[in-house]
């Protein structure tokens, strides 16, 4: 029997913005604890996520320096489950059409 | 002076016929006479107003001359507001206190509105008749044994019973119109996305609409005139330009052709109520209107699509109540653990009827069944929408009745959730197609208001509200008011 050896490489990496990706709140490295979570972030009632504009300039330019695709139509899609490190009891995800 | 409409204490105040404190004090006295039997208001914001009435004294006597400027108004407990228990009908947020305004909050103050208080309504925005909420059903004011429709029944009722001027509302699936039927009130739901939903409390994303409960379409037009428009922290926000309502809708009424679709008209309708709307219809004639019969082939699939797609929407929406931040935390017990917190929490939290939406919501969305519910949901939608957009490539409005019976007994639906479901049958397309719809009184079976709905395409609630505006002019059924009230 011979085995066949696939790896995989999930790779996160901080994009470099003044605001968060969907909040707007700051994100300041070296704040005080706490000083940097909005009402978005906490999840409360009736808060909406609102896109950063220049995550999506980053992530396009990412993808052109690495010779990828680049999607014209991006959907994101909610991932629910619950856990503590996760307010809105969903991640602001995507999943069919990255 | 309590039954006056928003339109004439605006003018009213403007004219120092009135002060805004006077007409502040009127509505908190009726409030204290008559809400006890009603439950309108789950918290009455008195102080609070009679201070917002008296800084409006003074603008108005600076010459300040915003359009609700000293006026009455009551908001939804769906909508966030600054320092006032906000709950949304439910125990889960029984003690929250919003620490912000609501878009919706914010342009009706800025417009110079006063808050007289948050109404009752289905936990949640999960009902048809107002009995799902924690803190009690409210009564239809036109006879307190029936209900007043749901899950707006607490503006809706207000306004009826002349308990404020106008009131602020959502639409979901019919929230707004079917309560304005049953309670003998106009409510409009706007165009999807032409009211901001920033601060209003989401049940179902892509479903819920903010709109106005008033006594006559000219009110909906001012108070729309104030709630409409972009908002940037709502990303599904229209970015379209408001025109002036109240303007618009003085203008004469174009002749219009209107589509009646034959398939309201069957045995799922009332007799009664379809011989009410008959003649409402004969009246829109009178006024110019050619009537032209439409099929809306796939409007049966209304209900099964949106009680696929709404329960699935808000068993996501509400997996942010569990406790931790804020809302209802059960006692703690020796051995729980996160699971078993999140899981008492959420059970003593939520009542039966959010707790079974969110159970069919996270099935029709599970894996295995996403496929067969709601993916299919999503496409009988599509057909849905289609039917609309193809129906108004021949006609300008479609027009039919707001609900299929007149208001029921409080009680009598409550334990057959789908007979509650079928309320809102002919309201529900419109919320899925995401047009602009209205229901305006017209008419009484056994003297319980009947509603005629009126439904334009996207971004027309100009003609929609113009149209409505005429038929009033034309009708007095609006002006009617409960009998026991005084």
């Amino acid at each position: 029997m011979s085995w066949e050896v696939v790896i995989g490489l999930e790779i996160h990496t901080q994009l470099e913005t003044a605001s968060k990706i969907f909040s707007g709140a700051s994100t300041r490295y070296g704040a005080s604890p706490n000083s940097q979570a909005s009402l978005v972030d906490l999840g409360y009632p009736g808060t909406l996520p609102v896109l950063n504009e220049r995550v999506v300039d980053l992530a396009i330019k990412f993808g052109l320096a690495t010779n990828c695709q680049i999607a014209p139509r991006s959907v994101f899609a909610r991932k629910n489950y619950f856990y503590p490190d996760l307010p809105k009891g969903y991640q602001i995800s995507q999943y069919e059409l990255p | 002076m309590h039954y006056n409409t928003l339109a004439q204490s605006a003018a009213a105040l403007k004219a120092r016929a009135v002060s805004s404190a006077e007409l502040t004090q009127l509505y908190l006295d009726r409030i204290a006479e008559f809400d006890e039997k009603l439950n309108c208001f789950i918290t009455v914001t008195a102080e609070q107003a009679l201070a917002a009435a008296k800084r409006a004294d003074e603008r108005i006597a600076k010459g300040d001359d915003a359009p609700l400027l000293g006026v009455p108004i009551a908001h939804k407990d769906i909508f966030c507001t600054a320092g006032v228990k906000t709950t949304c009908g439910s125990r889960m947020l029984e003690n929250f206190i919003s620490p912000y305004d609501a878009t919706v909050v914010e342009r009706l103050a800025n417009a110079g509105a006063i808050m007289l208080g948050k109404t009752n309504m289905d936990e949640f925005a999960m009902g048809s008749s107002s009995e799902t909420s924690y803190f009690d059903p409210v009564r239809n004011p036109w006879d307190t044994g029936k209900v007043p429709g749901g899950s707006s029944g607490g503006s809706a009722a207000a306004v009826a019973a002349g308990l404020c001027a106008g009131a602020t509302g959502t639409d979901t699936g019919g929230s707004i119109r079917q309560p304005a039927a049953l309670s003998g009130v106009t409510g409009l739901k706007p165009t999807y996305g032409r009211v901001s939903r920033y601060g209003m409390i989401a049940f179902a994303s892509s479903l819920d609409h903010g709109g106005p409960l008033t006594r006559t379409a000219e009110d909906a037009a001012l108070m729309l005139d104030a709630m409409a428009g972009f908002d940037a922290r709502d990303s599904t926000s229209l970015d379209e330009s408001v025109p002036s309502y109240s303007k618009a809708i003085a203008e004469p009424l174009e002749r219009l052709t209107i589509g009646v679709p034959d398939n309201f008209f069957d045995d799922g309708l009332d007799a009664d109520n379809a011989e009410t709307v008959r003649a409402a219809l004969a009246e829109l004639e009178k006024l110019g209107a050619t009537l032209k019969p439409i099929s809306l082939a796939n409007i049966h699939l209304s209900v099964p699509t949106y009680y696929v797609v709404a329960p699935a929407e808000a068993s996501s929406n509400l997996a942010r109540y569990d406790g931790v931040r804020f809302g209802h935390r059960a006692k703690a017990a020796e051995d729980a653990d996160l699971i078993e917190f999140y899981k008492r929490n959420r059970g003593e939290g939520f009542g039966a009827e959010v707790q079974r939406r969110i159970l069919t919501g996270t099935y029709v969305l599970s894996a295995g069944y996403y496929d067969a519910y709601y993916l299919k949901a999503q496409k009988a939608r599509q057909l849905i929408s289609r039917d609309f957009a193809e129906a108004f490539a021949d006609v300008d409005l479609i027009a039919g009745p707001t609900t299929p019976t007149p208001a029921f007994g409080i009680g009598q639906k409550t334990s057959d959730p789908v007979a509650m479901y079928l309320n809102d049958i002919y309201t529900i397309g419109a919320d899925l197609a995401g047009v602009p719809a209205i229901s305006v009184p017209c008419g009484f079976v056994d003297e319980l208001p009947v509603g005629l709905q009126l439904v334009a395409p996207h971004l027309q609630e100009a003609m929609l509200l113009r149209a409505a505006h005429h038929y009033q002019l034309a009708t007095d059924w609006h002006t009617r008011t409960p009998p026991e009230l005084g």
